[in-house]
């Protein structure tokens, strides 16, 4: 059983890549087909992978220029200054900013739910560096005697709540006066994909008046790349070359939209509507199943039929296989439909949790311009795999009349969600 | 809108692996917190955690399947024997369920931080070799938190049960398997899925677990007997006390459980979620958002603060929570608040983190299910700011129409989850 309430009205949106702050950024980079990637100084000697990686960094405005106190800032990392950026530009552009709790927006902050999608925090190592050595013993180990009793003294007593992830968003909260529904997923793409649909359904349930919708990325760094390199989603044998379908390059960014119910959003621009959503988990294959599924219950959802998706933002993360999956599950559920295809990692990098949220908001960018921008690093679409062929990247913007959007997402172990969007 | 039940249950904690004898020993008002033993804890400052035995472990992997019996994190393996008993006590096997209909919403914490993850990379004069760190990575431990990504759990259930409907893993800190069991309730609700596995599991008991406990202290360290040490609303509790576990539950919805004649230990019926907003790292003293989580949850019920008999209450036995808490109480249920029976889990089992809402949201169950309700160990001088019945030491036979379950995070997420009587 799948029901349809009202469509969400996105009415603020908030975007952090290497593009630089704001969608506008993003989406001028974007139809520029300029890619961010580039070889990354600080992984230079790493030995897993011998070529260059590329990354897509960006550089967060500090902590205090984003109103945060100097004790708060303490604790804040760059994904957590990253989150607060994005954050904030949404609520602005919604009329928020300063405005929850305030009689303008006639909206308290236990009216605003607030979902997140990112992934653990690494560690800092350079805070456990003194009470290490403090404690070792011959061989290398560490003598825990001696670690309880003098070398975790060494340690900032604050260092544990910099590695929560929910402290970056116990700190947007109370940043921005957030005290509603609430929750925090984990750890990729699929995550985010998670936070707006709770947000959406938080709205259609009546649980909040407002929902902010965020994803973060991890911090790239020596520590999150190995992650990634065990997890697969990097692989030290890649061959060099253009995402999608060579390696999945990481990016750093972060991006939110606020949703409102149409009541609540009268008066207000509007950047679009969310009209459906669906997701599936592949288990243990089949994730082209997955695929077809969540975009077939987004379709559903959204009450339209797949002939009337003029755009598709694919995740495109650059793993041949997914890629090959992906195309497969779309071919399934659109049938004899070839909509234009956009992939924007080539641009920006793979922003795990941040990245479903930046898509969502350049297919409405893409909707209210009319425009399909270039996807970055898509050359030859199919060249290697006939079951591709049929995605007609544009390689230039294309002026296109788009009355939906279907955004697709894919996150680890096969969690696949799909979301159905319209025009403002 | 469908009614959600609860047709299986499974926890693995301090007081054991099966749900009959967890029960009647946590009536019994018994303690599993223990010295620790899992790792060499001489100089801990730290007298017990409520630790799940050797014994059990072993126990525990001989009852999983080859394939998931070799698992190396604690916490992974505590969920998938708790999924297991789920399924089981709901008359299940994996696979029998329509796979898309079918989904897995697990809560969890932190990655095993292990000082074996750092210390080979640590030069006697050096800082941290990063680089040389990444080159090495196969050497990390294999239960730590390099190589176990926070939804292993929830993906292993999944594959084990062959469900491929929705997935999610919670983080919200000590509010993440009471989020993962209120919105498992909500997918069903909205028809989303027929059955939701949801819960939580997380192991803190480790050395740089029990130092980071120690380091933001908050970790008793009184020098006492170890079931002695969790004093929840006690004049004495001096923090929390860390214990490890998990608890799976088998959500279904109403029509889905009488097509093939399941029967419910109790129904789901309310879950509400808030936040402080306050201070990252203190509860807001005046309770406000813990309050909300409950007038929300008791509201998503369609049910007044008079037909709760029962609060399972966060109950950690902080400083700052018992009070807050209390308050909170007071603020939601008005004059019937003195009316009300509140214990805590926590006193016998210890704090699970990121799982505490799923075992606690079992014995909460119970309580619905048998009129029954296990007691808040340790209470033996009341702190005069916790002046509620929290049935100190002894369990109460009591009817118990309906009852909530709190679950505190820290950074200000708060959760509740209403449990009322199955039809």
């Amino acid at each position: 059983m799948i029901t349809m309430p009202a469509a969400l009205a996105v009415t603020g949106a908030g975007v952090f890549t290497a593009a630089g702050r704001g969608l506008d950024a993003a989406w001028e980079a974007l139809c520029a087909g300029r890619s961010f990637l580039a070889p990354d100084d600080e992984l230079a000697g790493f030995s897993p992978i011998e070529r260059a990686i590329e990354t897509a960094r960006c550089a967060p405005p500090g902590p205090e220029s984003l109103g945060a106190d100097r004790r708060a800032a303490r604790l804040m990392g760059r994904h957590t200054h990253m989150l607060l950026a994005a954050v904030q530009d949404a609520l602005e552009e919604a009329g928020l900013l300063g405005g929850v709790d305030g009689e303008a927006s006639g909206l308290s902050g236990e009216e605003m739910a607030f979902f997140a999608g990112m992934d653990s925090v690494d560690p800092g190592e350079a805070d456990l560096v003194s009470a290490v050595q403090t404690s070792r013993v011959d061989g290398g180990g560490v003598d825990l005697g001696q670690f309880f009793d003098e070398g975790m003294t060494q340690i900032p007593p604050l260092w544990p709540l910099g590695m929560l992830n929910s402290t970056a968003f116990c700190q947007v909260a109370i940043q921005f006066g957030l005290r509603g529904e609430n929750g925090l997923f984990s750890p990729g793409a699929e995550a985010a994909a998670q936070a707006v649909i709770e947000a959406a359904e938080s709205l259609r349930e009546g649980k909040a008046r407002a929902a902010l919708a965020a994803g973060v990325s991890p911090v790239v760094s020596v520590r999150s790349v190995a992650r990634y390199l065990k997890r697969g989603l990097l692989k030290s044998d890649a061959v060099p070359g253009a995402a999608p379908g060579g390696n999945p390059a990481l990016g750093e960014g972060a991006a939110a939209l606020l949703l409102e119910s149409e009541d609540a959003a009268a008066g207000k621009p509007r950047l679009g509507y969310i009209r459906g959503w669906g997701r599936a988990t592949a288990g243990d294959g089949d994730l082209a199943g997955a695929v077809r599924d969540s975009a077939a219950a987004a379709f559903q959802r959204a009450e339209i039929e797949p002939g009337q998706v003029g755009l598709v933002v694919v995740h495109g993360g650059g793993n041949l296989e997914e890629d090959e999956a992906e195309a497969e599950g779309l071919a399934d559920v659109l049938g004899g439909h070839r909509p234009l295809v956009l992939a924007t990692k080539g641009a920006f990098g793979h922003l795990l949790g941040g990245g479903p949220v930046v898509d969502l908001l350049i297919a409405l960018r893409a909707m209210a311009e009319g425009i399909v921008p270039p996807s970055p690093g898509v050359e030859t679409p199919g060249a290697k795999n006939p079951g591709r062929d049929f995605l007609e990247f544009p390689d230039s913007p294309r002026a296109a009349r788009l009355e939906s959007v279907l955004v697709l997402v894919q996150g680890f172990d096969g969690a696949c969600a799909a979301f159905a969007v319209g025009p403002a | 809108m469908s009614e959600v039940l609860i047709t299986g249950m499974g926890m693995v904690t301090a007081l054991g692996a099966d749900l009959e004898v967890a029960w009647s020993r946590a009536l019994a008002g018994e303690s599993g917190v223990r010295p620790v033993s899992s790792f060499e804890a001489g100089s801990l400052p730290i007298a017990g955690a409520g630790e799940v035995s050797k014994d059990e472990i072993e126990a525990l992997r001989e009852r999983l399947p080859d394939e998931l019996a070799s698992e190396g994190e604690r916490r992974v393996l505590f969920a998938l024997d708790a999924a297991r008993s789920a399924l089981a006590d709901a008359g299940l096997s994996p696979g029998e369920t329509d796979p898309r209909r079918s989904g897995v919403m697990m809560g969890t914490g932190l990655s095993t931080y292990r000082l074996e993850d750092f210390a080979p990379w640590i030069g006697e004069r050096e800082g941290f070799d990063a680089v040389r760190f990444a080159g090495e990575l196969e050497k990390t431990h294999p239960s730590g938190y390099f190589q176990n990504p926070p939804e292993r759990a929830t993906s292993l259930i999944a594959k084990w049960a062959g469900f491929r409907g929705p997935t999610a893993t919670l983080t919200s800190a000590c509010a993440a398997a009471g989020q993962a069991i209120g919105l498992g309730m909500r997918v069903i609700r909205r028809g989303e899925a027929d059955i939701i596995l949801c819960g939580g599991a997380d192991s803190m008991i480790h050395p740089v677990g029990m130092a980071i406990f120690l380091l933001l202290g908050a970790a008793t360290t009184a020098p006492i007997a170890p079931e002695a040490l969790c004093r929840p609303f006690d004049r004495r509790r001096a923090g929390l006390v860390v214990g490890e576990g998990a608890g799976v539950i088998l959500l279904e919805s109403s029509e889905h459980a009488a097509r093939r004649g399941a029967h419910a230990h109790a129904r789901l019926c309310g879950y509400g979620s808030s936040m402080d907003a306050y201070q990252v790292t203190a509860p807001d003293p005046k309770g406000r958002g813990a309050a909300r989580s409950m007038s929300e949850a008791l509201r998503d019920a369609g049910m007044t603060p008079g037909e709760i008999a029962y609060v399972n209450a966060h109950g950690t036995g902080t400083k700052l929570n018992d009070p807050a808490e209390t308050l909170a109480i007071k603020k939601v249920f008005g004059p019937s608040a003195g009316k009300l029976a509140v214990s805590s889990s926590k006193s016998m089992i210890g704090h699970l983190i990121a799982a505490c809402g799923a075992p606690e949201l079992i014995f909460t169950a119970l309580s619905v299910a048998r009129d029954e309700v296990h007691p808040t160990r340790n209470l033996e001088s009341p702190d005069r700011l916790c002046d509620l019945d929290y049935v100190p030491n002894e369990s109460r036979k009591m009817p118990v129409p309906a009852a909530i379950s709190n679950s505190f995070g820290f950074g200000g997420q708060n959760t509740t989850l209403v449990v009322g009587k199955a039809a």
